[in-house]
């Protein structure tokens, strides 16, 4: 594979004929530089993006330091930042991405080491349609809020074991966030999704 | 960018990803604009105002991952422009555009070695295992040059291969997929397939539509953990 990224999406293509890449997928993606690793893009500007399943918004860090490098090593990836005249910001942040359990950092919400031991459920977005794969049968409720925080939608879902998918009707053009939320263990998965 | 929804009230500012460190040189008025990293040591080219391609200053950081400890072991004032895009290769730093050679047998205090030729500002590179790769405008927005080195002496890279190229086949960020592809995006909208079996004499073997303007490229195995990035 190869990826770059420009006006606001970052373009894939396979490599399995090396003389003759062809484009697998478009990533809605408003960032400056991305860098790859294993089924990774890591996508830097203002924040940092992590995406994986080629799609799906798996992790996120808001550190407001306009990087155009980014560099993966040994597991960490390495940000320089061009600082926009901000007090006190650093030149450089290591981060370290957690992987595909959902961690948020709100106090009432499970953390990534209260987790019961479960197969993870993923959950991604695509031409409109909200995927699910489910270790198990499960009961979710569903969430979707535009880029301004107002709730769209709220319902709450049956998703079969294995693979399946829901349309997601969007009122308008623009960025939404779908959250989903296991009834059971109260797991979350959020995805942004795009209105045409 | 994401950072105008990551503030709003029901959306975690941050998830999934974890800050482990930072660092500052304590000056407002700089900035990092290229990082490299070798071994628990990180080298960042620091850059004054307007915080663009190049940068000024070299500097060696000791990285203690266990304790997330950031200490500066080295700092070297190179002057405006100097310093832009690094590569570190095995025990040697090169760095962009100023063509200045470092030895890292001490990771703590690189030491400088020698020049070598480049032009102006470099604004991509690659790392192909016989040698670098990157461009740089010389001068024109239309006018970008290719330079190509033998790293046979790593300490001394030597231009093997330099050349004028037209800006619709390079320009933009590059990608190399040994043994012999490089892969360059273009600023019209193209991606050129170029054959470097012989370095010395690079072949365009294909362009094929691509995406618009990109201002980065990067190039991964699905089940190989090693990228190759520029």
């Amino acid at each position: 594979m190869i990826g770059t990224w420009a006006i606001a999406k970052i373009f894939v293509y396979s490599l399995i004929y090396p003389e003759k890449p062809y484009l697998v997928k478009t990533i809605n993606a408003g960032s400056e530089m991305i860098t790859a690793h294993g089924p990774r893009i890591y996508s830097t500007d203002m924040d940092l993006s992590v995406f994986e399943n080629l799609d799906s918004l798996f992790g996120y860090y808001d550190f407001q330091g306009a990087s155009r490098e980014a560099l993966f090593y040994k597991n960490l990836l390495y940000v320089p930042a061009r600082t926009l005249g901000l007090p006190n910001q650093p030149d450089l942040y290591i981060f370290h991405y957690l992987g595909d359990t959902f961690r948020t950092d709100t106090p009432d919400t499970p953390r990534l080491d209260t987790l019961p031991e479960l197969p993870p459920l993923q959950f991604w977005f695509s031409k409109g349609k909200l995927f699910f794969k489910a270790p198990e049968a499960l009961e979710l409720n569903l969430r979707v809020y535009d880029s301004r925080g107002a709730l769209v939608l709220k319902e709450s879902l049956s998703v079969p074991r294995g693979r399946s998918s829901k349309p997601l009707k969007l009122p308008s053009k623009g960025v939404y966030f779908a959250v989903v939320e296991r009834e059971d263990t109260g797991e979350r998965r959020v995805v942004r999704c795009w209105g045409f | 960018m994401l950072t105008f929804f990551a503030s709003t009230p029901f959306f975690p500012q941050n998830f999934n990803v974890e800050l482990v460190a930072t660092w500052s040189d304590g000056d407002d008025s700089t900035a990092a604009v290229d990082v490299e990293v070798k071994d628990g040591w990180v080298y960042l080219a620091i850059a004054g105002k307007p915080y663009w391609f190049t940068g000024e200053k070299l500097c060696a950081l000791r990285f203690e991952e266990d304790n997330s400890q950031l200490t500066l072991t080295y700092e070297e004032e190179l002057g405006v422009q100097q310093i832009g895009e690094m590569v570190v290769n095995g025990d040697y730093l090169y760095v962009f555009p100023s063509g200045r050679v470092y030895d890292l047998s001490d990771p703590s205090h690189p030491n400088y070695l020698r020049n070598f030729e480049t032009g102006a500002k470099s604004t991509a590179k690659g790392l192909s295992g016989r040698g670098i790769i990157f461009n740089l405008p010389q001068g024109t927005y239309l006018a970008w040059w290719l330079f190509i080195y033998s790293l046979e002496r790593p300490d001394s890279p030597a231009v093997i291969y330099k050349t004028v190229v037209d800006s619709a086949f390079w320009s933009g960020p590059i990608a190399f997929l040994p043994p012999k592809y490089l892969y360059a995006f273009t600023y019209d909208d193209s991606i050129a397939v170029v054959d470097l079996s012989d370095p010395r004499n690079p072949r365009l073997l294909n362009k094929i539509p691509g995406s618009y303007y990109s201002s980065s490229g990067t190039l991964w195995f699905d089940q190989d953990s090693t990228p190759y990035s520029c």
